[in-house]
């Protein structure tokens, strides 16, 4: 067990428990600007940061579902949500809905996702992009869903941040794609982006 | 955060010694390719990486699973998270018991590193105008080019001190350990990777004062 700052009287190294819940966000401020105030100090601690955080955020390649203890009340709505993205109106599966392919570029008002970037309707380079959007009130998991001008997903993540960048090993060749971002809500709430082009260019 | 204990956790700590076998193998089919993703993170081949997985496997079970019992369903972090911290610090366990310490424990676990000199000398240029790298390294051929190469780091690591733990961390991250501005915004929860260049480019600023008000304004004495 890891001595206390009482016990030393120098700042104490995180526990497992208070650095995973520093990795997910889930310390209070004042906790959070103490852990964050070892970091900047103690080189194993960060490092320590730094290694878990690459894990999580990539453990969804190991195919292990990060919240496979959802509750009977999210895994209703997982399936909800599930439903409304996989289930085609009029087009072969695995392709999006046609709602998704829509060139409707505004958000209604039921949409609390917000998508920061790329711009709709922006030019760029298929390497080393950037996704960002502003989630919803509450703590919720992401699901993007990038697909090919005809509909079809090329590439998808899952996460609890608001930003995801697209990995070295999915090439984006030149041409228009489609994205979104569904939210599953803490409470059972859903939410989505509007459905936003992008354009690769050479 | 939902909280409560998982599942399958809840039914591994709860059951009775006719179902533990079955229960554990339920609870280690859920988590296999986790604990597999850290084991494989070390490095190393497949044996290493199978020796590393079932060492954790052994400890998560060791004690009527003592670790296991550990984790604290306040809703604070997601167990998935906990796991990961518990079993990289099992694997870092086998790797000391199997090899022995690293040589430079002393200096938090990380000796001499060209790659941290550089960095440390791409914030010191970043903050200095026009400063000689052989001056930082303290390479200087004359006596009072190295005192003044002396007198700019012991500054600067002043000035890096006074700074807020927040800001200090920050360009540890993008310094000290060369993070990309997305892994950064990720690790301290900041909306955007712009949003780290900014803070970046803010607390540079500062540092400049900083340095311009005890008189180091450039490397030349």
């Amino acid at each position: 067990m890891r001595a206390t700052e009482r016990e030393t009287g120098v700042p104490a190294h995180p526990s497992a428990e208070e650095l995973a819940s520093y990795v997910d966000g889930g310390l209070s401020t004042q906790d959070a600007a103490r852990v964050s105030a070892h970091l900047a100090d103690c080189d194993l601690c960060r490092t320590e940061v730094i290694e878990v955080s690459r894990l999580v955020a990539t453990s969804h390649r190991a195919a292990t579902p990060r919240r496979w203890w959802i509750g009977a009340a999210s895994a209703a709505a997982v399936a909800v949500l599930a439903l409304r993205v996989l289930l085609p109106s009029a087009t072969a599966p695995g392709r999006m809905p046609d709602a998704l392919r829509s060139d409707e570029m505004e958000s209604s008002s039921s949409r609390a996702v917000e998508v920061v970037r790329p711009l709709p309707g922006a030019d760029a380079r298929g390497e080393g992009l950037v996704f960002v959007w502003r989630g919803g009130d509450g703590d919720a998991s992401y699901r993007l869903t990038l697909a090919d001008e005809a509909g079809a997903p090329v590439w998808t993540a899952s996460t609890t941040d608001t930003l995801v960048m697209l990995p070295h090993e999915v090439e984006l060749g030149v041409g228009s794609y489609l994205w979104r971002v569904d939210a599953l809500f803490a409470d059972g709430r859903t939410a989505t982006s509007a459905v936003q082009r992008l354009t690769v260019l050479p | 955060m939902p909280e409560g204990r998982p599942s399958e956790l809840e039914s591994l700590l709860s059951c009775d010694a006719a179902s533990r076998e079955q229960a554990w193998a339920a609870f280690v089919a859920g988590v296999s390719r986790l604990l597999l993703h850290v084991a494989r993170a070390r490095g190393g081949d497949h044996d290493a990486v199978m020796d590393r997985y079932a060492y954790i496997l052994e400890q998560l079970e060791k004690d009527d699973f003592r670790r296991l019992r550990a984790y604290r369903s306040d809703g604070r972090a997601l167990f998935t998270t906990w796991l990961v911290v518990v079993a990289r610090r099992l694997c870092l366990d086998h790797q000391r018991q199997r090899y022995g310490r690293a040589r430079n424990a002393g200096d938090n676990g990380r000796g001499p590193d060209p790659e941290r000199a550089q960095a440390r000398r791409l914030l010191a240029d970043l903050v200095v105008d026009a400063v000689d790298p052989d001056l930082i390294a303290g390479d200087a051929a004359l006596p009072d080019q190295e005192i003044r190469a002396l007198e700019l780091r012991a500054a600067l690591t002043e000035a890096l001190q006074d700074l807020e733990p927040e800001a200090r961390l920050l360009l540890r991250l993008r310094f000290d350990d060369g993070l990309a501005a997305s892994e950064i915004a990720r690790i301290l929860k900041l909306p955007t990777p712009f949003h780290v260049y900014r803070r970046i480019n803010q607390q540079l600023a500062t540092l400049r004062d900083r340095l311009e008000r005890v008189g180091i304004e450039d490397a030349v004495p």
